[in-house]
């Protein structure tokens, strides 16, 4: 059903108005017709009600048709209207049509056909201007909406007409460019901003390059406005072709990003600074731990050398009374240490080859004391089923459990103390233990168990005042646990005791699987210290002090060096047994000087040498090991630590030619074989000695041409050298000598910068320094 | 018969000599081209044992002095060190009569020398 228009008619004359009514109803349209008289009447109308089609006389009393449709299309007002004229009115006529009638009919035409063709003309004209108007809207919309796009992403839009060279900028192009917004668009402009003739060629090369390929293309480049300010921009440029396949237009959008790139260098900024803070506090902790521990291990040790000596009641007391606080006071040194390596994300969880049950004695031994002093019982079990040969860090599961039952002893009054460590499962290489501490002692809230693992918490602050320490102890026990992958569970309840566990995986110890557990270490005597020479190379006037006292309880006198120079010099006027080195010395440092000693010294190069040194880490451990160190103890150290040591390298030496592979006894053998020189000198003993003595002579130099050359990787120089020293070693039959130097030649060929060939060289050396060593005896002989 | 030496190794130097007066050559040694040059126009050798490797005037140098600019044809035994054949090789193009690389057996040389003087 078709929905009826709503007419009216506005028409002073009723017999007009009744003829449009009339033509209206009989051509068969469907409309309400209403009508005016006036225009006042008129105008009252169209504001209370909606029309669609509008008949309009000319003549009205109170105003012209023309002037009235003009207000009406002034007010928005665009409903169609049909304007009514008299016959012969043409000008009339147009002037209502320019004036916004959709159209006219002269009076005479008012029939129902006239009538209904001009209504439906009428509709349609209006149909299709309100639908370009909506067009139109939308355009403009949409445009607008574009503009407020590339305003907010700061892109602009250009466009390059290759066949009329016509360039059209986007509003943002003259924004990012801060070019004047008259200013004619040009390539040419553009191109004129960019900051350097690089980024003019960036462009063009892309330019011609999309040309080529019609392609499309992304690239970056900074530009410098007129005003100064330097951009950064990304720039998309596209070419399209014809149908011809011809390129005909260039498009092309450039995006401001300034900002990002500023961003990016904060970014970066940022970054190396934290990188830089990283870096500080490393250095800060590594020189904190030294710092700390030298002043400690003075004053523990003396503490021990004056328990040591002669004295009353009182002075033990007091001296005992520093002993403990020192004790104490490392402990929390440590603690803090740890801490702050924890917290830098430091913590190194190690993986050595440890037995259960030793570390668990010393632990035991370790608390028994203040277990013994409090009246409370220090009880431990260990599952035989559990292997004893595990992989895993046992400096950190000490750490732990002195933890554990430190706080447990601390916080029991009466009663009793145990650890237990029971094998939950095992497999063909790992096995699961659990370990639990627990304790009769005063036990903790519920609403405390979670926190006192919180750093610097304790259960309260009377607790605190009541027991002491730092308070890290928990938080730093966790901590290992967690690092280690496992968990800490805490059952407590107040007045009863507490129950501390944790279950731990280790890898089994293949190796020794099968082996009889360590045997505990007799308590060693200083006896085998007669007659040895001790040289320390120590720069801390305090170690020296101490190191001299300790030695003196042994009856023995020991050489003190302050730094690389006197030592080296101490070592090439006397005959050392074995030598202490401090680590830490400033100029020459232990390892370097190590280096020198096994390097440079001849005969001396071998001397067994024991590290000190204040950092405990198997990272430090090697790298003394690798630099030519036989052992290691670590800072403060135990003085029968010391003995052990000293023992365990003073007896390596002298049981040299034990049972213990090809190596050792060709070692034990003399180097230099004179069979083929006795030949060739066919019993000229004259010449064997000049050939001896121009071997002395010349080859120190020629070896120390090649040390250096090897270590300022000169390849030609070293090559030449060893070549040369190959005919006087093959003369004097040092097989060992040989080898090396035919290996050295192969990697200088193979491989020139790599590690084998630096090491070898290093070899040929102290298979020559030992040359020389065994020319002396030989030399002296034949002048018999 | 004037054997002359250039070698700057000593202990090679001394070697070569010990052996060769104890065939039973005159022979008069030094340490580089230079000098060596010097002595050929002196004492007029029979056969000239040099070095590659020598400083400021090598073997080579010594080649082609005697064989290409002098125009002598006095037979010269060239010694090298494994890695300079090309030089070698450049040697014989300039006119050396024969090569022995190091290290070497004294025998060998001596069977060297001999072999070029009984052609001369």
């Amino acid at each position: 059903m078709a929905i009826a228009l709503n007419i009216l008619i506005i028409d002073d004359d009723k017999v007009d108005s009744i003829t449009i009514i009339r033509s209206i109803s009989k051509s068969g349209i469907i409309a309400d017709v209403e009508t005016a008289f006036s225009a006042k009447e008129a105008i009252e109308k169209i504001k209370s009600s909606q029309y669609d089609l509008i008949f309009l006389d000319y003549l009205m009393p109170d105003s012209d048709g023309i002037s009235f449709l003009k207000k009406l299309r002034a007010i928005d007002i665009d409903i169609p209207v049909i304007f009514v004229t008299s016959q012969g009115d043409e000008k009339v006529a147009s002037q209502a049509i320019l004036g916004g009638a959709s159209d006219y009919i002269p009076k005479s035409l008012l029939t129902p056909d006239g009538v209904s063709q001009s209504i439906r003309n009428a509709l349609k004209l209006h149909e299709s201007l309100v639908h370009r108007k909506k067009t139109e809207l939308a355009l403009r919309i949409n445009a607008n909406r574009l503009l407020e796009a590339q305003k907010l992403a700061k892109i602009g839009f250009w466009e390059l007409n290759l066949i009329d060279e016509e360039v059209f900028f986007s509003e943002q192009v003259y924004a990012i460019f801060e070019i004047d917004k008259r200013s004619i668009p040009s390539l040419a402009l553009l191109k004129s901003r960019l900051v350097n003739s690089d980024s003019v060629k960036l462009f063009e090369d892309n330019l011609n390059l999309i040309l080529k390929n019609n392609s499309e293309v992304k690239f970056s480049h900074s530009l410098t406005t007129k005003r100064g300010t330097v951009r950064y921009i990304n720039e998309y440029i596209k070419c399209l072709n014809d149908e011809h396949n011809k390129p005909f237009k260039i498009l092309g959008t450039i995006q401001d990003i300034t900002d990002q790139k500023h961003i990016e260098r904060e970014l970066i900024k940022a970054k190396e600074l934290a990188e830089q803070s990283v870096r500080v506090k490393e250095q800060f902790l590594t020189n904190m731990s030294h710092e700390i521990r030298t002043p400690m291990n003075g004053i523990i040790g003396f503490a021990r050398i004056l328990e040591g000596t002669n004295l009353n009641i009182d002075q033990e007391q007091s001296v005992k009374a520093i002993k403990r606080a020192g004790k104490n006071l490392m402990v929390m040194i440590n603690d803090i240490l740890d801490f702050s390596k924890i917290e830098a994300d430091k913590m190194v969880i190690e993986e050595v080859k440890f037995s259960l049950s030793k570390n668990i004695k010393t632990v035991i031994e370790l608390l028994s004391t203040i277990a013994k002093e409090k009246n409370v019982k220090l009880l431990y079990k260990i599952d035989p089923k559990i292997d004893d040969f595990l992989i895993g860090d046992p400096t950190r599961l000490s750490q732990i459990l002195i933890n554990l039952l430190g706080n447990a002893l601390k916080f029991t009054e009466e009663g009793q103390v145990e650890l237990i460590i029971s094998l939950d499962k095992e497999s063909e290489t790992d096995v699961f233990i659990t370990f639990t501490v627990t304790d009769t002692g005063i036990g903790i809230p519920q609403n405390k168990i979670d926190s006192i693992f919180e750093s610097f918490n304790q259960a309260s602050n009377e607790t605190t005042r009541k027991f002491g320490g730092t308070g890290l102890g928990l938080t730093i026990t966790r901590k290992l646990i967690e690092l280690q992958g496992s968990k800490i569970n805490v059952k407590s309840a107040v007045g009863k005791g507490s129950e501390f566990s944790f279950p731990m995986q280790y890898a089994k110890d293949q190796s020794r699987i099968g082996n009889v557990p360590i045997v505990e270490n007799k308590q060693l005597t200083p006896d085998f210290l007669k007659g040895i020479k001790i040289l320390m190379v120590e720069d801390n006037d305090l170690n020296q002090l101490l190191a001299i006292k300790v030695f003196k309880k042994w009856e023995k006198e020991i050489d003190i060096a302050e730094n690389g120079k006197i030592a080296i010099d101490k070592i090439e006027k006397n005959d050392y047994d074995i030598i202490l080195m401090d680590i830490q010395m400033p100029e020459m440092d232990g390892i370097e000087l190590t280096k020198y000693i096994r390097n440079n010294m001849g005969a001396k190069a071998n001397i067994p040498i024991i590290a000190l040194t204040a950092h405990a880490t198997l990272i430090e451990e090697t790298r003394c090991l690798e630099n030519g160190m036989n052992d290691y103890l670590s800072k403060p150290y135990h003085f029968n630590a010391l003995l052990e040591k000293l023992y365990k390298n003073l007896m390596k030496t002298n049981t040299n030619d034990a049972a213990d592979g090809a190596t050792k006894e060709s070692k034990d053998e003399k180097l230099i074989d004179l069979t083929y020189l006795t030949d060739f000198a066919d019993g000229d003993v004259d010449f064997i000695d000049q050939m001896i003595e121009l071997f002395r002579k010349n080859s120190p130099i020629a070896l120390k041409i090649i040390v250096e050359s090897n270590e300022a990787d000169d390849l030609i120089i070293l090559k030449n050298e060893v070549h040369k020293l190959k005919s006087s070693i093959n003369l004097l039959g040092v097989v060992s000598a040989l080898k090396s130097i035919e290996i050295i030649e192969a990697e200088i060929t193979t491989d020139p910068f790599g590690q084998k060939r630096k090491d070898e060289v290093l070899h040929l050396n102290e298979i020559c320094q030992s040359v020389f060593t065994e020319l002396e005896s030989i030399h002296t002989v034949s002048k018999i | 018969m004037k054997i002359l030496i250039a070698e700057d190794d000593e202990m090679l130097l001394k070697t070569m000599e010990f052996k060769l007066k104890r065939e039973g050559f005159n022979v008069i040694s030094c340490a580089n081209g230079e000098e060596a040059i010097a002595i050929v126009t002196a004492e007029n050798p029979d056969i000239i044992i040099t070095d590659i490797m020598m400083p400021i005037v090598n073997g080579l140098d010594i080649v082609r002095a005697i064989k290409v600019e002098m125009k002598l044809e006095i037979p010269i035994i060239v010694l090298s060190a494994m890695g300079l054949e090309k030089t070698v090789l450049e040697a014989f193009e300039l006119g050396a009569d024969d090569f022995i690389t190091k290290p070497f057996s004294p025998n060998e040389l001596i069977v060297r020398v001999k072999r070029l003087l009984v052609k001369a």
